[in-house]
């Protein structure tokens, strides 16, 4: 990605993590991925541990999004 | 109050979804194609993306679980979910290719999985979730 992306990108995630901290929420994920993000970018490159433990995580995610939503 | 507020603004930013917020560019990669392959940074920085996207979505899920704000996002989610339940397969499928150098079907899935999240979007848009 170019480095205007990457600001773009990083600016938007900034601001989620930043909501989701005064929410209570755990930014914890978004602020990884932002971290991920930044590297990648700088090396340009990535390992295969550093792919296995973006693919858990993000599917992790998916999983409880996607999850029934509990009786009212 | 103001935590509830606080809970809104959440919830509106978890879809980056709508206006300003284009959440095509979390992805950013654009359409890829046989000349743009997807190569693993590109996809792993893809999924970088979607991790943000579904930090926030479970941020609004959550407050919604909580009745902390309006009722009608049940239908929402599950709007969404429609779209967002298609991605774990496809996931699957486009890391497999992209490991095996399959350009001709990682880039299929790859535009396809693009394409949900901008149905995605168009669903939160069309049910007024606002981005900030």
């Amino acid at each position: 990605m170019d480095p205007l992306t990457i600001f773009t990108l990083i600016e938007k995630g900034i601001a989620v993590a930043e909501v989701l901290i005064k929410a209570g929420q755990n930014a914890g994920p978004a602020f990884q991925a932002l971290r991920d993000l930044i590297t990648g970018a700088k090396t340009g490159t990535v390992t295969e541990e550093e792919i296995f433990k973006t693919e858990a995580l993000l599917d992790k995610l998916i999983a409880d999004f996607n999850a029934d939503l509990p009786p009212v | 109050m103001k935590i509830v507020r606080t809970l809104v603004l959440a919830a509106t930013l978890t879809l980056p979804i709508s206006g300003c917020a284009n959440i095509q560019k979390l992805f950013e990669i654009g359409t890829a194609s046989i000349t743009n392959p997807v190569t693993p940074t590109m996809l792993k920085n893809a999924e970088d993306g979607m991790i943000v996207v579904f930090a926030g979505l479970n941020a609004y899920r959550d407050t919604c679980v909580k009745g902390l704000i309006p009722p009608d996002c049940r239908t929402i989610i599950q709007s969404i979910q429609v779209y967002t339940r298609q991605l774990p397969p496809l996931l699957i499928k486009a890391r497999a290719f992209v490991r095996n150098n399959d350009q001709v079907n990682a880039v299929v899935i790859y535009n396809t999985i693009l394409d949900l999240i901008e149905s995605a979007k168009a669903t939160a848009v069309k049910n007024n979730v606002r981005v900030i």
